[in-house]
């Protein structure tokens, strides 16, 4: 009974940390200089972003703002490669 | 141990429903401060709650209404004085520092929420001063609960009272 709830608890913790692992993952640091926080928000400017707020979160760099279509967005950017690595909609 | 006879009703069920929900909905925003989807539930939870509180102050039980404890400054001084000189006054109900505790949480928390719902919007959504506002109202929300906990633990000793268990039941000793 005790080892049930044991094993259950550890894979309850193990769930739970699970987004946060992955998330860990995609701007995990590559060789070369970093891109400034002007930099990429010039950059998603032009991609036609409304940039409210930039960040950097989990490594990577993150924008608080709009995208094309009105919508609420955090854009995740790998510092170095400058690539969007994850757009988070919020509905 | 006292008969339940020797008690009396000071909290009606829905404050103390309203009391623990909030406990609850306080914990989860906090733990799942990185869970946008559990912790922007939690404070629209948050908000109609202390919704529900509010409106409850006014027609609710009768020690859950704010005309009960709700006092001026002199009121809450004489109450922490009573305290230190070893006599502490008797409030059947929330006493002066207690009823100013419930006010600076009630309006914390209102903060924090109605800052945190107004974050989602697309007028506020990355507008630094209300981030600003929502984590710092969180913080007071911390601190006054720190507080709280003390003041609960110090009035339930010099009571020789368990207020922690009356808010569960309901009832305190005649």
């Amino acid at each position: 009974m005790i080892r049930k709830f044991a094993a259950a608890t550890v894979a309850a913790t193990l769930l739970a940390l699970a987004p946060a692992a992955m998330a860990a993952d995609l701007c995990a640091p590559t060789e070369g200089p970093r891109k400034t926080m002007e930099e990429v928000a010039a950059m998603l400017e032009g991609q036609g972003y409304d940039v409210r707020k930039m960040d950097t979160e989990d490594g990577c760099i993150e924008m608080k703002g709009m995208d094309k279509d009105g919508k609420r967005v955090e854009v995740y950017v790998h510092p170095v490669t400058a690539e969007v690595v994850k757009v988070k909609t919020q509905g | 141990m006292r008969a339940a006879a020797d008690t009396l009703r000071v909290w009606d069920p829905l404050v103390r429903l309203f009391h623990w929900s909030l406990v609850a909905t306080m914990a989860t925003a906090y733990l799942a401060d990185d869970q946008a989807a559990i912790h922007n539930a939690a404070g629209y939870v948050a908000l109609a709650l202390i919704g529900f509180r509010l409106l409850w102050g006014f027609v609710g039980g009768r020690h859950a209404r704010f005309s009960d404890f709700v006092r001026g400054p002199g009121a809450v001084l004489a109450y922490v004085r009573s305290l230190a000189s070893g006599h502490p006054e008797r409030h059947i109900g929330h006493n002066p520092a207690g009823g100013a505790m419930i006010l600076l949480l009630l309006a914390a928390v209102f903060v924090t929420a109605g800052s945190g719902a107004l974050m989602v919007t697309d007028r506020f959504w990355g507008v630094g001063w209300i981030e600003t506002l929502h984590e710092g109202a969180a913080d007071a929300v911390l601190g006054l609960v720190v507080v709280h906990l003390l003041g609960v633990v110090v009035s339930s000793l010099l009571h020789r009272e368990n207020l922690v268990r009356a808010m569960i039941t309901g009832r305190k000793h005649g």
